[in-house]
């Protein structure tokens, strides 16, 4: 078949038993460590230091009423804190403003911090998170709230109920865990989440009754105003099971999560009749650069209790949550270079921008000691059933890396239009990317832990027009 | 000449809709707008799409300009779009980029000058990568010389790194020259490239020294090219009293 065609990259050769440098290069269009994603974040989370702008505008939860569909802008910001260890660190803070909640006809701000630690055991990368979020609520409630203006109090007599004014505050806190790992080029996590969340509720109350108590269908004389004030306590314990697969098309990176409660506790519920439990939400993201610093966000999810701190939503009504109340985002993602120099020849300052702007790419670290280093690169044929969907003048190559204390590899080249891409790391221990790769010379570069590009080991060398060689590969087809 | 300019107004718009032939095609009129030279076999080259997203206004308009010279005179564009497209991943300055690619086309007119007319899109590229490393061009001409029909990618590239790796050029200009003549010379060529490599990171001097090893074990009756630069290694250890 197209990959019987003797396939002569230079240096191919299996010396001593030492791997030597085979050529190879192409579109490693495959997703680097997994994208982890809070199960209350719309698009992809990163170990990169990245700052996130996006606008959502969600349906009405089945309610029917206005007070429960709101319009969020909301922010986010990563930043890789080093590691201790093989434990890599990073933090994740993202906020929330609401131009209108379920609670506040007001503005409610929300804010989220975590901390994020990632370890690679063998071949499967496990996560865990821990996370601290408020929310301050203070308003009227939308529209006229609790029932207003019946007829007919207990006694029959005309009484107006009304909420003048609500505070809400509240908090959550969070812990995460699960593990990722790559399967065909997609990379796939799951884990739990387990959420308490408390809030305190204070209310002032007021009821307007006639004087006298004169029963009539119509008021006579005066009206008698009494105002109380009532607080309430409501927590909430929540365990959520987490799901999503990433993976990259061409310079996209794509994200589809599904969370979905396990368990839910009310511990007291003062405002709810009875416990509600939040539904399966799915969403898809993805990430598209545009310029070599800014990428174009776009999400949507089947519910827009995916947005925000879920476990603290007032379900007052029956019927809101419903399961299909659609929310859609877009919104923009700013890369940005790290504070400390990157030895790469790069600037560094939160007003630089970095070109790595794909959510999967991980940068936890910028350790770039020479254990890390890359120590050997082999490039090895694909097999000859995958090569059939083939162009015939493409062939399929793998190329490997080793690199067995990095903690993430990327290469970029001619033949992934000198994008970066993440490779993975096979069962072996070597970091792997498939390639594509017509017949020619390819020029690549690797690098370990987001640390300076090289050459591959052993491939002959090309020039180095931008501070760093690079490597030549050559492609030969059939001859 | 209104047909030349047509063509590379023609290029210039599929460049600036990102949407530049794919591998395997050449632009259209590409060769009818290289009229004062004849085509090379560079209307075989693969040519990669130019991502106008990642660079300024300023530098695309002279990038385009630039490409538009390289068709004018017959040079594939690949090369030149590669080094771009390298240059804006690793945030080089825009005046940074252009100055690579213009000394690489100026390399590629001198290599093919060399090299042929008739060289192929990959052998002006590693003729000019070799150029740029500082090689001679009588050394260019000298592995032509060596393989007149076939193609000399392997041995521009391996004579290129051994000379980036530290073999003097005349050593390295010999042992590919010698080499290349033998047939079936592409995987012997791959040794070479490969022990020098490998010997390079062992101190001044290994990297000839294994090339005259090498050199030893594949022509037989091969005397060293040259010496080592410098004999640092390790001193045989005289007998115990």
């Amino acid at each position: 078949m197209i990959l019987s065609r003797a396939v002569h990259a230079l240096g191919s050769a299996t010396l001593g038993g030492v791997l030597l440098a085979l050529p190879s290069v192409a579109v490693a269009q495959r997703g680097g460590n997994a994208p982890v994603a809070p199960s209350s974040a719309i698009g992809t989370a990163t170990s990169a230091p990245t700052f996130s702008v996006l606008g959502l505008a969600s349906s009405s939860e089945g309610g029917g009423a206005p007070l429960n569909r709101y319009n969020d802008v909301w922010l986010g910001a990563t930043q890789p804190l080093g590691r201790l260890g093989a434990v890599h660190f990073a933090a994740i803070g993202n906020g929330n403003v609401r131009s209108r909640s379920g609670v506040g006809s007001n503005s409610t701000a929300e804010g989220t911090m975590a901390l994020r630690a990632r370890a690679r055991v063998g071949g499967t990368q496990l996560w865990s998170a821990v996370s601290y979020g408020h929310v301050n609520v203070n308003g009227g409630l939308a529209g006229q709230g609790t029932p207003n203006g019946f007829v007919g109090g207990l006694d029959g007599s005309r009484v107006d109920t009304s909420v003048a004014r609500q505070v809400d505050v509240g908090s959550i806190s969070r812990a995460e865990a699960g593990m990722i790992s790559a399967l065909g080029g997609v990379e796939f996590s799951i884990g739990m989440a387990f959420d308490r969340a408390s809030r305190v509720t204070t209310q002032t109350v007021t009821f307007t009754e006639p004087e006298g108590a004169i029963r009539a269908p119509m008021p006579i004389g005066g009206l008698t105003s009494t105002t109380r004030t009532t607080r309430s306590l409501q927590r909430r314990d929540i365990a959520t099971g987490i799901a999503s697969m990433g993976f990259t098309t061409g310079p996209s990176t794509w994200l589809i999560s599904v969370t979905s409660p396990v368990a839910s506790w009310v511990t007291s519920d003062a405002l709810s009749s009875k416990p509600r439990i939040l539904p399966t939400i799915a969403s898809v993201a993805v990430v598209q650069p545009v310029t070599a610093w800014l990428s174009v966000v776009g999400a949507a999810a089947t519910n827009s209790s995916s947005v925000g701190n879920t476990a603290l939503r007032d379900d007052l009504g029956g019927g809101r949550n419903r399961d299909f109340a659609p929310v859609v985002a877009l919104g923009v993602r700013i890369s940005r270079l790290p504070f400390s120099g990157r030895n790469d020849d790069t600037p560094s300052g939160i007003l630089s921008f970095e070109t790595r702007t794909i959510g999967l790419v991980d940068s936890a670290t910028l350790d770039m000691s020479a254990n890390v280093g890359i120590l050997r690169t082999r490039v090895q044929r694909a097999d000859a059933a995958a090569g059939d969907a083939l162009d015939r003048d493409t062939l399929r190559i793998v190329l490997l890396i080793d690199a067995p204390k990095a903690e993430s590899v990327e290469l970029m080249g001619d033949a992934t239009q000198w994008i970066v891409s993440q490779m993975t790391r096979a069962r072996s221990g070597l970091w792997r990317a498939e390639l594509k790769l017509a017949p020619g010379v390819h020029r690549i570069s690797v690098r370990a832990n987001g640390g300076k590009w090289i050459a591959p080991p052993n491939l002959p060398l090309g020039n180095d027009d931008y501070g760093s060689p690079v490597g030549m590969m050559i492609i030969r087809g059939k001859n | 000449m209104m047909t030349g300019v047509l063509v590379a107004v023609g290029f210039v718009a599929q460049l600036a809709a990102g949407t530049v032939p794919p591998r395997g095609e050449a632009p259209a009129g590409a060769t009818a707008a290289a009229s004062s030279r004849p085509p090379t076999r560079s209307v075989q080259q693969t040519l990669p799409q130019l991502d106008v997203s990642r660079f300024d206004s300023l530098t695309l308009l002279t990038l385009r300009a630039q490409l538009d010279l390289a068709i004018e005179n017959g040079l594939p564009t690949a090369p030149l779009i590669n080094r771009a497209l390298e240059g804006a991943a690793r945030r080089a300055s825009g005046a940074k980029i252009l100055q690579v690619v213009r000394d690489h086309m100026a390399a590629m007119a001198h290599a093919r000058d060399v090299l042929g007319a008739k060289s192929s899109a990959d052998e002006l590229d590693a003729g000019a990568s070799a150029l740029r490393a500082g090689i001679d061009m009588r050394t260019l001409a000298s592995i032509r010389d060596t393989r007149p029909a076939g193609s000399a990618v392997i041995p521009l590239t391996v004579l290129t790194d051994i000379v980036r790796r530290g073999v003097p050029e005349p050593t390295a200009r010999d042992a590919v020259a010698a080499i290349s003549k033998m047939p079936s010379s592409d995987e012997a060529l791959r040794g070479l490239q490969s022990t020098v490599a490998k010997n390079d990171f062992r101190g001044p001097g290994m990297a000839v020294e294994a090339l005259n090893r090498y050199l030893r074990g594949t022509i037989s009756g091969a005397n060293p090219l040259a010496a080592p630069v410098s004999p640092d290694r390790k001193p045989n250890r005289p007998p115990p009293p």
